[in-house]
């Protein structure tokens, strides 16, 4: 007679995004965190899964909007910074980002 | 030769050991990129035992530091009979360097490899950021589970 407990180790897939020239936007970013936030699992009944995907799109658009937001107030304190700096030349870059 | 994708066998025998936590705040993990696949000499996977094994195979680029970057650790919980973990996503910024796979490892275990992963491919970036994306943290995807 033999004793044993079964199970195993499982290894999920991971993804890679590479931007070309630049740092991550705000949709990027959005893709990213929303999954985190917010799951809904396979066998959620329709109702509840209706609902849950309202609330995603609610919060994917309240995301998107403050990723934006933070990136610009981000070039805003970026151009103040180089402008007092006296770089205006650089600054003007910045804000037409 | 190849990064074949695969839990490292030494680190199922580390678990069995209680040699890793992965409690927010507690080992600290890293993971390092594998250079491009053309490049590729040594054999990864499975029988992959710690960091030092990736030795010249470990990419290199602008703004990348050998050895990688710490993750953030999820601290560990379970779903149905199924545990798992998982790690914050990790953005590699504005580098330039070509990638094929990762390899994930225990910097408070002496550098003990964890998961070989294989990207499916090379991917390059100039300049850009690198982001390296987990899967969604249940007890089907997790990026580590225990059955």
């Amino acid at each position: 007679m033999s004793l044993s407990v079964g199970g195993a180790f499982g290894l999920g897939d991971v993804e890679v995004i590479v931007t070309n020239g630049r740092g991550l936007n705000p949709d990027e970013l959005t893709r990213m965190l929303l999954p985190k936030l917010i799951y809904i699992g396979p066998d959620v009944p329709a109702d509840i899964r209706a609902a849950g995907e309202v609330q995603m799109a609610r919060m994917e658009a309240l995301l998107k909007h403050y990723f934006a937001q933070a990136q610009k107030s981000q070039n805003t304190t970026t151009y103040n910074v180089l402008m007092n700096a006296g770089h205006p030349e650089a600054a003007q870059i910045v804000k037409d980002l | 030769m190849a990064i074949t994708q695969a839990f490292c066998t030494s680190a199922k025998v580390g678990m069995l050991k209680g040699l890793y936590d992965f409690t927010n705040g507690a080992d600290v993990f890293k993971l390092a990129l594998f250079r491009g696949q053309a490049s590729i000499v040594g054999t990864f996977g499975a029988g992959t035992t710690n960091y030092s094994d990736m030795g010249a195979d470990e990419a290199s680029g602008t703004n990348y530091s050998a050895g990688g970057s710490a993750l953030t650790n999820v601290t560990p919980t379970s779903s149905g009979t199924t545990a798992y973990t998982d790690f914050a996503d990790l953005v590699f910024t504005n580098v330039t360097l070509t990638a094929s796979g990762c390899l994930i490892y225990d910097t408070t275990a002496g550098n003990a490899a964890i998961g070989v992963f294989n990207f499916g491919g090379d991917k390059t970036a100039s300049a850009s950021d690198m982001t390296i994306i987990f899967p969604t943290a249940d007890a089907s995807n997790a990026i580590i589970r225990l059955v």
